[in-house]
This record gives structure tokens, sequence and C-alpha cells, in this order.
């Protein structure tokens, strides 16, 4: 028996084989490659070509024409990875050489690199940045075909790898995974937020995970401790059988907690919502028996194929969620978040040096149009099916609101004209998750029909803490009474305005957050399904004047005081 | 062999879209094109290569034309660069 320790991402418990998936994405393999390896390497290799130059297509398409300089940032790259001389040297890498192709690449470019790096000429350090992004940009590729052919991941296992990326999620999670462990990985990243959707076990950071945990080996995974247990001793075996047959019943009493509607021990009713990023995730009875979805997030639909989707073919997905849950429940759509830490690798557009300050959400939206429109489009599409919402993130000013309401409009006249159905009267909401937007909330009530609370992204800006920096974990907490002040400036707006106010925040889930933030007013939760049935059981334990109560005795508490007192309470 | 020296002279020097255009051209031709640049020597039929020689308004390059087009492989690239690539 043999006990490993990582970073714990999505609970629960469950014991199973290992499958170890070794194939790295941005690193690059070791070793050599046998002579008949060769022609099949170099075939890998021009594909990866090709479809990189058929992502570099696809972004094209998608800018307008103002986008000059990034158009032209791509037109370079392309012209790059179309140049027959680099082409043909690497193909002589690999043959001569006997390696595989990720690596000729690699050792072709970074000879490049250094050259410059020797050459000490200014014109040329802009270059360094374009040959990095054309070498990940391929050796990408080549990973990501080679996985594809991993698509044969055996079914119903613990997975276990070395790098993590959200399109990678995606294709371990057709296998049925019981659990995912991997190497690397960030707590708060992109790729932890898919990861938990899973519904199972998941643990990252877990060094040496690839190598101590062999394939086919018998494991016990705690995804609340964040441990993996190897070759489990009999006792452990035991306590673990015990401990399934609980889970059945607790199954069946979660069922029936979910049935019931959800209000305060002073009967006050609470809406509780689910967060979701696939419209698989509709199937799990938190889903069925909640008050609907307060947060579609809706990037994985560009994770999917790396590249952005038409209005049809995102509509499909917004009527398959409409089809999934029971009839006349909101879903808040989220319109796509991206740039910040979610693209940079994948975009090949200008690399920011401080992406979370850069052009994210409606800022990226509001720059690229198209994309934009392509997806309100889609939305509208599938708006006269059910009840469904567009959420605008990153807003930081009114404008942005003023702007976007005008393309949804336009897009709105679009298909009156073709004679399409939709829902003249959708609502429309934002993300309150910057400071300026909680500080304006007011304002912007007037413009908006609800106000959503990020709690993550209003964190990070407000105490400027990287959510994805390991060494400030502890710093990066919605308890702050800075946050807290905020929250409840945002909760008062939208109650004198009369507009809802939502949270759909990791702090919505949170048990210990919850009496904090009924206290302050708050009545609508969208949380992560893993915690609604701790959620739902206090909420109903308090009376709302206790919790008002508890709230003003402790406004001023600092963020230790106030996590401390909550403790006390539950 | 042909040799020729010529000086670039539009402002950006050979920047992204110079390059592709003279890999363009002389990847239609038989013949090796090679570019040096005080102690650098690169192929000129790749892109990429081109770009590494950095080079910027007032530079001087060598240009080295070899086999059975070399002749009219040797003007059609010179005439790129008197036309300073069409920029200004």
């Amino acid at each position: 028996m043999e006990i490993l320790e990582g970073c714990a991402v999505a609970s629960g418990t469950v014991a199973g084989t290992v499958t170890v998936i070794k194939t790295h994405i941005y690193q690059v393999s070791q070793g050599n490659i046998k002579e008949k390896e060769v022609n099949q390497q170099i075939q890998q290799f021009q594909d990866a070509i090709k479809r990189a130059v058929n992502e570099i297509d696809l972004m094209l398409s998608y800018l307008e024409t103002h986008a000059k300089d990034e158009r032209e940032i791509l037109l370079s790259h392309k012209q790059m990875l179309s140049d027959e001389v680099f082409i043909e040297e690497v193909i002589q890498i690999v043959q001569k050489e006997l390696i595989p192709a990720d690596q000729a690449v690699k050792k072709y470019i970074d000879s490049l690199v250094n050259k410059i790096n020797d050459l000490d000429n200014e014109l040329l350090i802009q270059r360094k940045e374009d040959f990095e992004d054309i070498k990940t940009r391929i050796i990408r590729n080549l990973h990501q075909k080679e996985l594809q052919k991993k698509d044969q991941i055996p079914k119903e296992r613990v997975v276990v790898i070395s790098e993590i990326i959200p399109s990678l999620i995606l294709t371990i999670k057709k296998s049925s995974p019981l659990a995912l462990v991997a190497e690397t990985g960030s707590l708060h990243s992109h790729s932890a937020i898919i990861a938990k959707s899973l519904g199972v076990p998941v643990i990252f950071n877990m060094h040496h995970a690839t190598k101590v945990l062999h394939e086919n080996a018998y494991v016990i995974v705690n995804g609340s401790k964040g441990e993996v247990i190897l070759e489990p001793s009999e006792k452990r075996k035991k306590e673990y059988e015990k401990f399934k047959q609980h889970q059945h019943e607790i199954l069946k009493e979660k069922i029936a907690l979910l049935k019931k509607p959800i209000t305060t021990k002073d009967g006050v009713s609470i809406e509780l919502m689910g967060n979701i990023e696939f419209p698989e995730e509709c199937d799990s009875p938190e889903i069925m028996y909640s008050d609907g979805i307060g947060l579609f997030r809706t990037e994985f639909i560009y994770f999917l194929e790396n590249t952005f989707p038409s209005a049809e073919k995102q509509a499909e997905v917004y009527k398959k969620v409409i089809s999934s849950i029971p009839e006349g429940k909101p879903i808040y759509v989220r319109v796509f978040d991206v740039g910040g830490d979610k693209l940079q690798r994948e975009f090949g557009l200008h690399k920011e040096k401080n992406p979370n300050l850069g052009c994210r959400g409606i800022r990226f939206l509001l720059k690229y149009k198209e994309i934009f429109r392509q997806q309100i489009r889609g939305i509208l599409f599938a708006s006269s099916k059910g009840n469904i919402k567009i959420m605008l993130p990153m807003i930081s000013s009114r404008e942005e609101i003023v702007e976007s309401r005008k393309i949804i409009n336009e897009e709105m006249d679009f298909l009156k004209k073709e004679k399409i159905p939709y829902d003249e009267e959708i609502d429309l909401g934002i993300m309150v998750e910057i400071p300026s937007s909680a500080i304006m909330a007011h304002e912007l009530a007037d413009d908006v029909d609800f106000f959503s609370i990020g709690t993550n992204d209003l964190t990070q800006y407000v105490l400027a803490a990287d959510r994805n920096n390991e060494t400030l974990s502890d710093d990066f907490t919605y308890f702050h009474p800075a946050v807290r002040a905020l929250i409840e400036t945002v909760i008062h707006a939208g109650k004198n305005k009369h507009i809802d106010v939502k949270m759909c925040g990791e702090m919505a889930g949170d048990p210990l957050a919850v009496p904090l933030l009924l206290g302050m007013g708050l009545r609508s939760f969208s949380a992560n399904i893993n915690n609604f049935v701790e959620v739902k059981k206090i909420i109903e334990r308090y009376t709302i004047p206790e919790l008002e109560a508890f709230y003003q005795k402790h406004r001023s508490a600092s963020q230790n005081e106030i996590t401390r007192t909550l403790k006390k309470l539950l | 062999m042909i040799k020729k020296v010529v000086t670039l002279a539009n402002k950006l020097g050979i920047h992204v879209r110079p390059a592709s255009l003279i890999s363009k051209i002389a990847s239609k031709y038989r013949s090796s094109f090679l570019i040096r640049k005080d102690d650098m020597e690169i192929n000129g039929k790749s892109v990429m290569g081109i770009m590494m020689l950095g080079a910027g308004q007032g530079s001087e390059l060598e240009l080295v034309f070899d086999g059975i087009d070399e002749e009219e492989l040797m003007e059609e690239i010179v005439g790129l660069f008197e036309d300073n690539f069409g920029e200004d």
C-alpha cells in the first residue's frame, strides 16, 4: 500500500483500475524512433501543419477587416507554416536523426531562436515570439492528433495523466472515467472548472503520478482529500465496500431532499440553480430538480474544436440544454468569456502581458463582433423553444451594455426578416465581476434585466490577486471585507431598482458563505452541482431575521474573523 | 553562378510580407538562391530564413543565384528589391 497526495479539485471516493495517458501536449517526447516509423512521423507532421493552417484560416474568417494587426500576424504565421524549406528540413531531421516529429520541430525552431538570441538585433526580438507561437501550434496539433488516436481510452478507469488542457478533458470524458488524476494543473484554472464538471473525483498536481501509478494498478481515489491509495490493504478495501453501500442509501436520501422546494426555516423561498459547462450535465438529479441553470458556460463550444462554430451549430447546443431540463425553467447563457488565461496559447493572436487585465469577455466580443453575432444569433435561434437569457461577462461600463444591446437588436431584426421565431422579450443581464460595475451597479441597473455576481473574478480584481498564482491561494478569498462590501452594494442596487440579483461564482456554492449571503439579502444562488445538497441543508437551517442580525453584527469583521465566526455558526 | 549586392531602401526592411514574396518567387525556379548578410547565409526560398536576416532599412545583402534558370530568377528578385516590394 502506498498513499499519494495531490490537490483536491472535485470530491467523491471511488475504487478502480488505473489507465495512464503519457502523451504530452506542449512538452515534446523523448528518445528515438525506429526506421520503419519514419514515414508515419513525417505523415503526422504534414497533417499537423495542415491542421495548423486550417486553424488559422478559420480564425482569419472570423476576424473583421479592421483587426488589421491581428490579421497580419496570423497571415505571417500561415506563411511560416507553409515554408517549404522549413518542412523539408524538419523531415530531414526526422529521417537522419531518427527522432519523432515533435522533437524535430522543436530542434529546428529552437535553433532559429537561439540564433536570434546571439544576434542582438532589435528587429528580430519580435520575431522570436512568432517562432515560439508556430512551434507551440504545430506541437499541439501533433499531440492532439495522437490523442484522438488514443480515443480508445479504456472505459470506466481511473485516468492518470501528465499534462492537462480543456480539450483533452473532453476526450477523456467520452471514456466515462471513474476519476481523473493529473500530475500538473492549477486549482483555479479553466481545466479545473471543466474537470469538476466530469462529476467524478478529480485530483491535480499529484507529482510523479504517471510513474508511480502503473497501468492496471488497483487504487482508491479520495477526491475530497486529494489522495490516491495504491494497492490498498484489506482493511482499506473493506472500508471502501462499506462506504459504497452507504452511498446507495445516501443517493436515495439525496433525491428526496432535492425534490423538496427550497425555503429557509421561516419559509422564505430561495432560488437554487446549477452551473453547467456541458449539456450532458443536465441529466444529473441536482439539475433535474433545481430551479434552472444559473450559469451555462459556453467556452467548451470553442475548446471542442479549437474554433468558434456557426450560429446554427451553436443553436443545437442551446436547444439540447433546453430540452434536457423541465419546461420553462430558466437558462442563463453566459456568452464566450474568452481571452485572458483561457486562450493565450490556442488563439495565436497578440500575446498579452497581462491577459486578465486585457482583451477578454465582452471586450473581446465587441472587438471581434462576428464571433459575438454568431453566438447571439445561435441563442436567439433557440430562444423560441425555452426560457433562455443572455448574460454578458466582464462588463466594466455602461457603453459596453449599450453596444451589446445594439448588436442583439440587429440580430433580432435579421431573424424577423428571415421569419425565424425568437423570444422578443429575451432577458439581458450582466456578470458583475469587475469592481467598476459593482460600484456603479445602481446606474447599470437601468440598462439590464438582471445582475449575476461572479465572485472569482470580482475577488481577483478587488484584491489584485491572480487566482492562478498558487502561492497566493490564502490571500485570495471572497470573505475579504472589501469583496463583501461590493457584493452588498450590488444586492442593494438590485433591490432598489427592482431587478434580480443572482450569484453564480464559487462563493454561491460555498456552505460557509451561504448564511452570510442570505443575511446580506441574496435570494438566488447558482452553484456547482457537487455542493447542492450541503447548500440546501444550510438554507433550511436558519431564519432570515437571525442571519440578517448575524450579518449586521459582523459586518466589519476581517476575512479571518468572519470565517472563524461562520464556522462556529455552522 | 551570379552574385548581386543590393541595399534595402524600404522603411520597414524585410518583414514578413516581403519575405513571403521573395520566397514565393524563388520557389518557382529550379536554381538555388542564397542571401548573405554579415556572416549569415540563408536559403532565399524559406520565409523563416529570410525573416532570420533581421534586415532593416539600409542593410546590404548579397544575393547568390546558381542553376539553370539563374538569370531569370535574378532578374525577378532584383526587380522586387528595386521596387521596394511595392512599399514606400
